[in-house]
């Protein structure tokens, strides 16, 4: 019984305030007189989400498509060279310095050399989120294996492992953490990654959808464009982190953890 | 093994295919020429031809197979088409003749004229303080930064006696430009007409009545505007795939002008969250404002003057300060054009 008022304060707090944001919100524009040019209200982007919902639809199932591609292959990337990086002092020496020059780069400049080299659409959607949640991967996974404490490995050494034994028994799992950190910051900048690239140039996709809903001064629509991209978002970060939970539960100092 | 017999069977199941069908045969000898265009911006109802030739099979008539994606720029389609990304494209004369001034042998040729008369302009208060040119010294204005209206400016002050170090220019974003106008903050802005018009009546305003355009075309300065192109490499090695295109798309183009609701309607289904009405009005607009005018009543759709269009790149030449001037035949190529009598405009519905 405790438990349960306990979760519902919890809860009830942020429910409260994401509630109390739509209705403060609301109230503004319609008090203030704002014009629905300006900041919509929530009703009418939500009535514009339920009118244009069919032609919504494919728009957000290509930028889910693009972001998840670019995200795993981003991952695959970032996992294999956050791993050699982070096993390697010359790697991490020689490497480190091109990377942080690769990631200073703003990917909206990058967006129309892709679309020079393979027209617009998909392609340069998946390479933008690819390389935008390549660079926490990578430096969150060196991190993690660099970090792994001298003991262990020594333990591991008289134990006459090999060093490709230690990374997959020692230092993999103990990056798992970081990983799963990076994952998370990852998966919404990929978001960010290929909405960037479908404004510029594509044909389909939410961010496409929300260039021409603005050219035709179509706010609602463009917000409910935003409001589809939000709600991908959580929806993924909350799935990562229940993986992250199940993973790496236990580097997390949780009370119910123990309990169950 | 496996594979092996996968092969032999994928081997079998087409010749099969190609004896029990005969029919299919001649749509296996002559296979549509690809076409990869891209448009100059998001679509729009002045978009509505190209979408309207492939869904009527206009293109397909001509052997072509052509996919349309949208742009990002009437000048961004220039440096499309030569990086050989895309064949062909709707954009902007003004970045070709700079393209072909620097490096000859790359631009891509202007094959069909579409918007005869520039929509370079200056936007402002109909009821403002701005009455006559002159009035534009001492004011402000805004511009997107590096836009053709701002960097034509000197020679339109010249032009027009006026002096252009007296006229302050704000950079702005071009979506910005008319919410600064309206609230007062600047007396207007360097635009292109059919973007700025549009955004007015989006913003539920009337632009013919409250708003004026000072049009560059109408002070001296004698530029052509966006037309479709095509890659230098296309007309040699596939002139005839050039022709089929400029046939499909002038008559298209001559339907849909003809014709601007269903103008509406065609970019709705290509589109489903475009606004039908707006885009009809925006066909409307362009057609009246820069594709419709007495020249191009006399060339035909598509065409140009030889004479104005060396005075055009001579005018470029100077206010972009070019290291050569292109030749007109460098930059624009009528010999895809149909015979005159297919390219009249007719009347629009109303």
């Amino acid at each position: 019984m405790e438990r349960i008022v306990e979760i519902v304060r919890e809860k009830g707090a942020s429910t409260a305030l994401i509630i109390g944001f739509f209705v403060f919100w609301e109230l503004f524009c319609i008090l203030g007189n704002i014009s629905d040019i300006l900041l919509p209200r929530p009703t009418q982007i939500i009535a514009a989400l339920i009118k244009f919902w069919p032609a919504i639809w494919p728009h957000t199932y290509q930028t889910l498509y693009t972001t998840l591609v670019g995200f795993s292959i981003g991952v695959v990337i970032g996992l294999l060279l956050g791993v050699l990086i982070g096993s390697s002092k010359l790697a991490y020496d020689t490497a480190y310095p091109l990377l942080v020059g690769f990631s200073s780069i703003p990917k909206v400049a990058v967006v129309p050399i892709f679309v020079l080299w393979y027209g617009a659409g998909t392609v340069p959607a998946i390479l933008t989120a690819m390389i935008i949640c390549i660079f926490p991967i990578v430096v969150n996974v060196a991190t993690g294996i660099a970090t792994v404490e001298p003991e262990l490995e020594d333990v591991m050494k008289t134990l006459k492992a090999s060093k490709l034994d230690i990374l997959w028994n020692v230092s993999l799992p103990r990056s798992m953490p970081y990983f799963f950190a990076a994952l998370k910051v990852a998966i919404t900048l990929a978001f960010v990654g290929s909405v960037v690239a479908e404004t510029v140039a594509s044909n389909r996709g939410i961010g496409n959808m929300m260039m021409i809903a603005s050219s035709s001064f179509n706010v609602p629509l463009v917000f409910a464009g935003l409001f589809v991209l939000a709600g991908l978002g959580v929806t993924l970060y909350v799935l990562f982190s229940l993986i992250e939970y199940r993973v790496t539960g236990w580097a997390h100092r949780k009370t119910d953890l123990a309990a169950t | 093994m496996r594979r092996m017999f996968l092969k032999s069977a994928i081997a079998a199941a087409t010749i099969a295919m190609c004896a029990l069908s005969p029919a299919l045969s001649p749509a296996f000898a002559q296979a549509p020429t690809k076409i990869r265009f891209t448009l100059d911006w998001r679509y729009q109802g002045v978009h509505s031809w190209y979408f309207h030739a492939k869904e009527k099979g206009y293109f397909a008539a001509e052997g072509l197979d052509v996919t349309i994606d949208q742009g990002d720029g009437s000048a961004a389609t220039v440096t499309r088409v030569m990086s050989g990304t895309y064949d062909a494209g709707f954009g902007d004369m003004t970045a070709i003749i700079q393209q072909a001034a620097n490096r000859p042998g790359e631009a891509p040729v202007m094959v069909y004229m579409i918007y005869n008369k520039s929509p370079l302009a200056i936007v402002h208060k109909a009821n403002g303080p701005i009455k006559t040119l002159k009035d534009l010294e001492g004011k402000k204005l805004t511009s997107p930064a590096g836009s053709a209206t701002v960097r034509l400016l000197p020679l339109f002050a010249k032009l027009n006696g006026l002096d252009a170090s007296k006229i302050e220019v704000i950079n702005i974003a071009p979506n910005v430009q008319e919410m600064m106008m309206v609230q007062d903050q600047v007396v207007g802005g360097f635009v292109f007409t059919v973007t700025s018009y549009m955004n007015l009546i989006g913003m539920r305003l009337d632009p013919d009545k409250d708003y004026r355009f000072i049009m560059y075309a109408d002070h001296g300065i004698e530029t052509y505007s966006n037309g479709v192109m095509v890659s230098q490499k296309l007309i040699k090695e596939n002139p005839k795939a050039v022709a089929g295109l400029v046939r499909a798309i002038n008559r298209a183009m001559l339907e849909m002008t003809a014709d601007p609701s269903e103008a509406g309607r065609v970019m709705f289904r290509v589109e489903p969250t475009i606004n039908a009405e707006i885009e009809t009005k925006r066909v409307e607009f362009t057609y009246k404002a820069h594709m419709f005018t007495p020249e191009s009543e006399k060339v035909g759709a598509g065409d140009v003057s030889d004479e104005r269009m060396g005075r055009g790149i001579g005018q470029i030449v100077e206010a972009f300060t070019l290291p050569r001037t292109p030749t007109s035949a460098e930059v624009f190529n009528r010999s895809f054009l149909p015979p005159l009598a297919e390219r009249r405009f007719a009347a629009p519905k109303s």
